[in-house]
C-alpha cells in the first residue's frame, strides 16, 4: 500500500536543504517564542562559550 | 452547614504566575469549598502585585529606587542606566499601556501593538533596573535570590532591596483581608517555582500578621517539591499542611478536621489524601487519591479581578480532562497530577455557557496537560451541539485519528489554536523521548488541521539526550516549513513554533532512570537544595552545553548581547500564546515588524536649526563607547522611536547644542570630541538625525536619489550559510541568506551603486541601508564589548 505524500512531507524533505526561507529575514521573536525562553540559573551558568559569536564590527564582518 | 459558615477561608495565588489569563487552581478550590457550603474567598496576589507594579505610583517610587541604590556589577549597573533612560516613557505611558493589552482594537492596529509592548517592555525594564540582578518578566523572573536554595529564598523574604515582591507587598499586600477574625485557614497554590520566593515571601508576612491562622499549601510545584523531604523543611515554619496531588475534597477536610479540635494520639491528617505535615521533625504522608472530576464544580471566576489580567478576554481557563497517560521520558506532569480522567464533554460545555454567560467573555483556554482525541471529539461535538458560541484553544498530541473530519468538527465548535508537542522532527529522536508519536501523522494531522483552518504551535525540544546536530537542524527546518506551508498553502497566518533547550527533570524518567537514556547526572550544587532540574552528561548526541546554542542559533538570537542596552533580554519579546489565539479569533494579523526607518538623510538645509527630539532622555554609562574612548560614555533613548545609542562625550550639558544651525553641527561635535563610536563629527551628526535624536527646523524638500550605504556600527555574526545581522540603535535583527550576503558586501565596500531590488529595499526598510548622496567613505569604527578594560 503507498500512501500519497502530503505537502509536508515534501517540504520536510526540502527542510534537509539550506537555502530555504527568503533571502532578507527579520528576525521576529513574536513568532518565534524560542528567543527568549527563560534559561534557568544553573543552565546560565553553562552557557557555552560566547567568543565564536563576539560582535564584529562592519568592517571585520565584511571581509 | 452552620459549623462551616463564619469561618473563612482564603485562597492565595501568589506570584508570579502568567498576567495575561486567570489561574485555574483558586477559582476551582474556591468553587470546590462553595459547593460544600463552605465560606471562602479568593485573593489572586500575583495579578494584584503585577498590576499594581505596572501603575505610574510605583513605577515613579521605583525610579527613585533605582536612582538610588548602588549597583552590585557592571552589568547591573547597565540594567540600573537602562532603567533610568527608559523611566520617563515608562512612567508616562504604562496606563494606557495597559489598557491597550486589554483591547481588543489594539489586536487590529499593529503600530498601536507594537507601541502598548514597547511601554509595557520599558516599565518591566525600569522595575528590573530598581532592583539588583533582577530580570521582571510577566512569565518568569529571576532577582539577586535563588529559588533553588532554600537559605536564598528564606533570605529573600525579608529584604525588600533585593526582593522586588518584599517590596511590593510591604506596599500593596491587602493585610485587611487577612485580619479579618474569621479567616482561620488561609491556602496557598504553588505551581510553578516562579511562585516560589514571592510564595515564601507572602507566607512569611502572614505568620506576622495571623500567626494562629493554619495554612496550607499544595499545587504542582509544591507536590514535587516536598516529595523529595523526608525531614522537617523551614518551609514548614510557614505552613501547616501540606496538600499533594489534587485539592478538591482535601482542603475541605483540612477544614472540617481542625473544626473538630484536637484528639490525643491521633492527628486529623491522617485521613486526608496526600496530605504532608511535620511531626516531630519527620514529614509524615498519607497516599495520594485522584479525585473524582465528574461531578466537578465551576470554577469561581467571580471571586477574581478579571478585568486586571493584561490581555483582552478575559480568556478563561476549564478543563475537560485531568493528568496525562504517557509517559514521555522529559516529562513530569504525571508525576504531581495523579491518573488519567475525563470529565463528561456535556458537562463541560455547559460549563463553558455558563461562563461565558456570566461573563461576556467567548474566550476559553483549555489548560488540559494533553486533549486526548476522545476529548477533543467529545468536547469539540457537545460545543457545537450547545451552541455555546466560543473560541478556545488547547494542547493535545499528534494522532492517527486526527483526521481531516475532527479537524473540521475542532474548527466548528471554535478551536483557534492546538498546541502540539512536536518535540522533533526524527522519528529516531521521538522514539529516544519514548514519546509514541509517528512524524507520519505528525505531517498529516498538520495538514488536517491547517486545511480546517485551525492555526497549530509547535513545541520544540533542542537537544533530548542523544539527538545529533543534524536531527536537531532537521527539527528546526521542519518548524520554518510548517509555517511557510501554513501561510503560503493553507492561508493560516497564526501558526507558530517554539523551542526550548532540553531540560533534566528529577522527576521524569529521564531523571528518575537516566542509565536507560545514556545520560550521567551530576550532583546539583549543596546550595541548590530546591533544584529539581539537573545538569547531565549525554553519552551521544548534542551536549548540554550545545543545546542551549541551538535553541539559540534557531531563535536567531546571538547568545549573550549584553553589549548594547537593548540586548536580547527584551521581556516583552517572546510571543504570547494569549495574544496569537485572541488574533486567531478576532482575525488580527500577527505583528509584523514594523519598518524601522532612518530618517532626514540627506542633510537638510546649512542654516536648518538643529533641535533635541521630545522624549529624548539621557544617562551617563559607567564604559567607554569604543576602543579609542576612554571616558564614559553618554546613552540616550529616543522613546518615540524606540532608539538607543551611546556617544562617547564627557561633556556637562550635550544639551547645549539645542538649537545649532545645521551648518555648525559638525564642528560642535568635532570641538566637543562628541562622536558615535569612533566615527568623525560628520558622520555622528548625520547618524543623530537618521534615528531622530536631533531634528532639523527645515527638512529638504525633495531628496535625490543617492547612493545606497550601509549604516554605520552594524554587528554581524556569521553561523553557517546565514549572517545575522543587528542594527545597536533600532535592536532589529535580520537573517540573511545567499545572495543578500553578497549584496551586503558589496554595500560595505561602497564602491559600485547598487541596483535597488528586493535585498535592497528590505535592508533599507529596516535600517540597515540608507541612501545618501555621493561622498566619502567614512570612517568604519569597532565596538568594544561595554565594560571590557580598554
Amino acid at each position: 500500500m503507498t500512501r500519497k505524500k502530503t505537502d509536508l512531507e515534501q517540504l520536510m524533505a526540502a527542510a534537509g536543504t539550506t537555502g530555504e526561507g527568503p533571502a532578507v529575514e527579520v528576525v521576529q521573536p513574536e513568532v518565534r517564542t524560542g528567543a527568549q525562553y527563560a534559561l534557568l540559573p544553573s543552565m546560565k551558568a553553562k552557557r557555552p562559550d560566547p567568543s565564536g559569536a563576539t560582535p564584529e564590527s562592519e568592517a571585520e564582518g565584511g571581509q | 452547614m452552620g459549623k462551616k459558615m463564619g469561618k473563612k477561608t482564603v485562597l492565595v495565588n501568589p506570584p508570579l504566575w502568567n498576567a495575561y489569563a486567570p489561574h485555574l487552581a483558586v477559582p476551582l478550590l474556591l468553587g470546590d469549598l462553595r459547593a460544600r457550603g463552605y465560606e471562602a474567598a479568593a485573593y489572586d496576589l500575583s495579578i494584584e502585585c503585577v498590576d499594581w507594579m505596572l501603575s505610574t505610583a510605583a513605577l515613579e517610587e521605583l525610579r527613585t529606587k533605582a536612582e538610588q541604590r548602588r549597583a552590585v556589577d557592571l552589568e547591573d549597573e547597565w540594567a540600573r542606566r537602562r532603567a533610568l533612560l527608559v523611566a520617563p516613557a515608562a512612567i508616562a505611558g504604562v496606563e494606557e499601556a495597559k489598557a491597550g493589552l486589554r483591547s481588543l482594537a489594539t489586536l487590529h492596529e499593529p503600530a498601536a501593538f507594537h507601541s502598548v509592548r514597547r511601554t509595557v517592555r520599558d516599565a518591566l525594564w525600569l522595575i528590573s533596573g530598581a532592583f539588583p540582578g533582577c530580570d521582571f518578566d510577566l512569565v518568569s523572573n529571576t532577582s539577586r535570590y535563588s529559588a533553588e536554595s532554600t537559605l536564598q529564598v528564606l533570605e529573600a523574604s525579608t529584604d525588600p532591596d533585593g526582593n522586588p515582591y518584599r517590596w511590593a507587598f510591604d506596599r500593596m499586600l491587602d493585610r485587611d483581608l487577612f485580619l479579618d477574625p474569621s479567616v482561620e485557614v488561609v491556602g496557598v497554590s504553588m505551581s510553578a517555582d516562579t511562585q516560589l520566593i514571592a510564595g515564601v515571601t507572602f507566607l512569611s508576612m502572614l505568620r506576622e500578621v495571623r500567626p494562629d491562622v493554619h495554612v496550607v499549601l499544595g499545587g504542582n510545584y509544591a507536590t514535587r517539591l516536598v516529595d523529595r523531604w523526608q525531614h522537617r523543611h523551614p518551609l514548614f515554619d510557614y505552613v501547616d499542611t501540606v496538600v499533594t496531588g489534587e485539592g478538591e475534597g482535601a482542603l475541605a477536610s483540612v477544614i472540617d478536621g481542625l473544626g473538630r479540635g484536637r484528639r490525643p494520639g491521633a492527628d486529623f491528617r491522617e485521613k486526608i489524601p496526600g496530605a504532608v505535615w511535620d511531626d516531630n521533625g519527620i514529614l509524615l504522608r498519607t497516599p495520594r487519591h485522584s479525585a473524582d472530576i465528574s461531578t466537578a464544580a465551576p470554577p469561581a471566576y467571580d471571586a477574581l479581578p478579571l478585568d486586571k489580567y493584561l490581555a483582552p478576554g478575559p480568556i478563561l481557563p476549564v478543563f475537560a480532562s485531568r493528568s496525562c497517560p504517557w509517559d514521555c521520558a522529559f516529562c513530569s506532569i504525571p508525576f504531581a497530577s495523579n491518573s488519567f480522567r475525563q470529565r463528561p464533554a456535556a458537562a463541560v460545555a455547559d460549563e463553558i455557557r455558563a461562563l461565558r454567560a456570566a461573563h461576556g467573555s467567548p474566550f476559553i483556554m483549555f489548560v488540559d496537560e494533553i486533549m486526548s482525541l476522545r476529548t477533543l471529539r467529545n468536547v469539540g461535538e457537545a460545543l457545537v451541539e450547545t451552541s455555546a458560541g466560543v473560541h478556545w484553544y488547547g494542547e493535545t498530541r499528534f494522532a492517527r485519528g486526527l483526521d481531516e473530519g475532527l479537524a473540521e468538527l475542532l474548527h466548528a465548535s471554535g478551536c483557534r489554536r492546538m498546541n502540539f508537542g512536536l518535540e522533533s522532527a526524527s522519528q529516531r529522536v521521538l522514539d529516544l523521548m519514548r514519546k509514541g508519536t509517528r512524524i507520519d501523522d505528525a505531517c498529516d494531522n498538520i495538514a488536517a488541521m491547517l486545511k480546517a483552518g485551525v492555526p497549530i504551535h509547535l513545541f520544540v525540544i533542542h537537544g533530548f539526550p542523544g539527538e545529533t546536530e543534524e536531527e536537531a537542524a532537521r527539527t528546526v527546518a521542519f518548524a520554518e516549513a510548517v509555517r511557510r506551508l501554513s501561510v503560503q498553502t493553507y492561508g493560516v497566518a497564526h501558526t507558530t513554533w517554539g523551542g526550548s533547550p532540553f531540560v533534566l527533570d528529577v522527576h521524569s524518567p529521564v531523571g528518575t532512570r537516566p542509565e536507560k537514556f545514556g545520560v550521567r547526572v551530576e550532583p546539583p550544587r549543596p546550595q541548590d537544595d530546591l533544584s529539581l532540574q539537573r545538569n547531565y552528561t549525554a553519552e551521544s548526541g548534542i551536549s548540554q552545553q550545545d543545546s542551549v546554542r541551538v535553541a539559540e542559533d534557531a531563535a536567531g538570537s546571538f547568545g549573550d548581547t549584553t553589549v548594547w542596552f537593548r540586548a536580547a533580554r527584551d521581556p516583552m519579546a517572546r510571543e504570547i500564546e494569549e495574544f496569537t489565539f485572541l488574533r486567531a479569533c478576532v482575525g488580527a494579523p500577527l505583528p509584523e515588524t514594523p519598518p524601522v526607518p532612518l530618517f532626514d538623510w540627506p542633510p537638510p538645509h546649512p542654516d536648518a536649526r538643529i533641535g533635541i527630539a521630545p522624549g529624548v532622555s539621557l544617562t551617563r554609562a559607567p564604559w567607554p563607547a569604543t576602543q579609542t574612548d576612554t571616558g564614559p560614555a553618554l546613552a540616550l533613548y529616543n522613546a518615540a522611536e524606540d532608539r538607543f545609542l551611546q556617544l562617547n562625550w564627557t561633556g556637562s550639558d550635550w544639551r547645549e547644542l539645542d538649537g545649532l544651525p545645521w551648518r555648525d553641527l559638525e564642528s560642535w561635535l568635532a570641538d566637543h570630541e562628541c562622536r558615535y563610536l569612533g566615527t568623525d563629527a560628520g558622520a555622528t551628526a548625520a547618524l543623530l538625525l537618521r534615528h531622530g535624536f536631533l531634528v532639523p527646523s527645515r527638512r529638504q524638500a525633495e531628496p535625490g536619489p543617492g547612493r545606497l550605504r550601509a549604516e554605520v556600527g552594524i554587528a554581524v555574526v556569521s553561523r553557517g550559510d546565514t549572517h545575522h545581522m543587528t542594527n545597536p540603535i533600532t535592536g532589529v535583527t535580520v537573517r540573511l541568506r545567499g545572495s543578500a550576503i553578497d549584496t551586503w558586501h558589496r554595500r560595505l565596500s561602497d564602491e559600485t551603486p547598487e541596483p535597488v531590488t528586493p535585498v535592497t529595499e528590505a535592508l533599507a526598510r529596516y535600517g540597515f541601508l540608507y541612501r545618501c548622496p555621493d561622498v566619502a567613505g567614512r570612517s568604519r569604527p569597532a565596538y568594544v564589548t561595554q565594560g571590557e578594560a580598554v
